[in-house]
């Protein structure tokens, strides 16, 4: 299990290192999109449904634009829902007082702010899968110090970003050596948790020491930023551009009453 | 590139004991190097010392007459490649492209430079087809050759190796060896492996306990080895 886990944060990696027109999209543009995008959706109220609801444009969009794998993408998602799912059930429990009726069904107010919650966790968590599956971590990285975070914050937090891998290749190592001395058995046994991660911390911080200085004897001065320095291109603007009238219009614009309305007249 | 190692004297932080007591040699440009002892010797505290990762209690670092202190070690950093034991500790970044570039891009390399440069190392070790491959999916030999192509692209002077055999098939071995005969580089190589050593270097230092016990000429010093280990028996 810790071995597929550590293989997912680089097969999500290595999604970023194929080619697509999302991918080419400069990295600070899709940076900048994604942040408006997360505030649009956060900013909107509990119960409005409607108005979220359109904001299935940018999954809807990305996902052919970006040529990635559903598979990838659609496990992480799914692993996300579980927590969704426990704060959205207490408001399904606590308002109970209808808000409006479906044909001859009562929507209360607590599914209207199930609804928006599951709608905003998928929301956030697929802008930010599929920026990591277009954009190489380190590049995200880079431009984030371009956006004025201190150099020391970009640092903790490639550093951070490569531990964690260091982190769990350790521990699946160390899982298989276990699990080959205690056959017939299911995971690491109580009494062993203690040593084996303390044991875990030890050699990952080892080897993260080993990462270090490998990189210092290739010039790692503290800031490194990897690339190109691509300059934004005519299509990087009119990317933003429109993503963010896009944006600016789904939130103040409720497209789905809209819709509603003229259908009914 | 000469390199010389002047009374190195090398302590890790918290312990008591040196790891390194009175290190001194000097290796001549050009020159291959076998780098012995036994486990715990302090062969890779030598070569991190020499590439300006560990810092001596005494003693220095010379190149070519130049003293490496902490305000040039950035430049120095440049002209020693140092090959980590363990290739994975080295290859951090995904792919073999991206970790290869990393080098010559934090001394700050034109980008169409790093890509040219970069192809003829690639072509040069015969792992032109690696290059986009992910890092962490690599095998053994060819991470080894990734990480040597790393080291390689930013055209060192003074190359460490340590123990750069370990970890490899026959094969990848064979292959590894005969890269690193063609190599011009000044080179000091960490192994315990005895007939590579023979085959690859003109001469040996063998460290016993953190002291240079013997240095000389790669022949005679195996001889002088094997007898000793039979002698021990
Ligand atoms: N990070 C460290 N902290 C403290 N002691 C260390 C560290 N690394 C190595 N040592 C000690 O330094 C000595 C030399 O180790 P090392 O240079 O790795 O030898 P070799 O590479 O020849 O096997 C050993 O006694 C080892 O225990
Ligand atoms: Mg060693």
């Amino acid at each position: 299990m810790l071995y597929r886990a550590s293989a997912g944060i680089n097969s999500l990696e290595s999604l970023a290192a194929m080619d697509s027109p999302l991918h080419r999209v400069h990295p600070m543009a899709k940076l900048l999109t994604t942040l408006a995008y997360v505030f649009a959706v956060v900013s909107f109220p509990s119960q409005n449904v409607s108005g979220l609801t359109p904001f299935f444009f940018y999954p809807a969009l990305a996902m052919p634009l970006a040529s990635v794998p559903y598979r990838p993408l659609t496990r992480r998602l799914f692993a996300a829902l579980p927590f969704a799912l426990m704060g959205g059930i207490g408001s399904l429990i606590s308002a109970r007082e209808t808000a409006f009726t479906l044909g001859s069904v009562p929507v209360t107010y607590g599914m209207l702010s199930f609804t928006s919650i599951m709608l905003k966790t998928f929301f956030l968590v697929f802008a930010v899968l599929i920026l990591i599956a277009t954009t190489p971590f380190t590049e995200l990285v880079h431009q984030l110090a371009h956006l004025g975070i201190p150099p020391v914050v970009c640092l903790q937090f490639s550093m951070t970003y490569r531990y964690l891998s260091v982190l769990l290749l350790e521990a699946s190592a160390m899982l298989t050596a276990y699990s080959l001395r205690s056959p017939g058995q299911n995971g690491v046994k109580m009494k062993d948790m203690g040593s084996f991660l303390g044991q875990l911390i030890l050699r990952s911080f080892d080897r993260a020491g080993n990462v270090y200085r490998a990189m210092q004897c290739r010039g790692f001065q503290g800031v490194y930023w990897s690339s190109k320095n691509k300059n934004p291109r005519g299509g990087d603007v009119i990317y933003i551009a429109l993503f963010l009238s896009v944006l600016l219009f789904l939130r103040f614009f409720n497209l789905s009453r809209f819709i509603g309305e003229l259908v009914r007249q | 590139m000469q390199l010389r190692a002047d009374n190195l004297i090398v302590r890790y932080d918290g312990s008591e004991a040196a790891v390194l007591s009175n290190v001194s040699f000097a290796v001549e440009s050009g020159e291959k190097v076998a780098l012995l002892g036994d486990n715990g010797a302090g062969k890779s505290t030598l070569l991190l010392t020499l590439a300006g990762v560990l810092e001596p209690v005494s003693g220095g670092v010379i190149l070519d007459g130049l003293v490496v202190k902490r305000e040039n070690l950035h430049g120095m950093r440049q002209k020693i490649g140092m090959v980590f034991q363990n290739p994975d500790d080295q290859l951090f970044m995904s792919t073999v492209h991206e970790d290869v570039a990393f080098g010559p891009r934090s001394y700050g390399s034109a980008e169409e430079k790093i890509e040219q440069c970069m192809d003829k190392v690639f072509s040069r070790l015969g792992i032109l087809h690696l290059k986009n491959r992910m890092t962490h999916r690599l095998s053994g030999g060819e991470k080894r050759l990734a990480a040597l192509a790393g080291i390689l692209i930013m055209e060192p002077s003074v190359l460490l190796m340590d123990e750069p055999f370990s970890f490899l098939d026959l094969r990848s071995r064979r292959r590894l060896e005969e890269i690193l005969d063609t190599l011009p580089q000044t080179s000091l190589i960490a192994t315990h492996d005895l007939e590579v050593a023979e085959r690859l270097c003109t001469r040996a230092i063998v460290l016993k306990e953190g002291r240079v016990h013997a240095d000389g000429p790669i022949g005679a010093i195996i001889t002088r080895l094997k007898s000793m280990s039979i002698t021990c028996r």
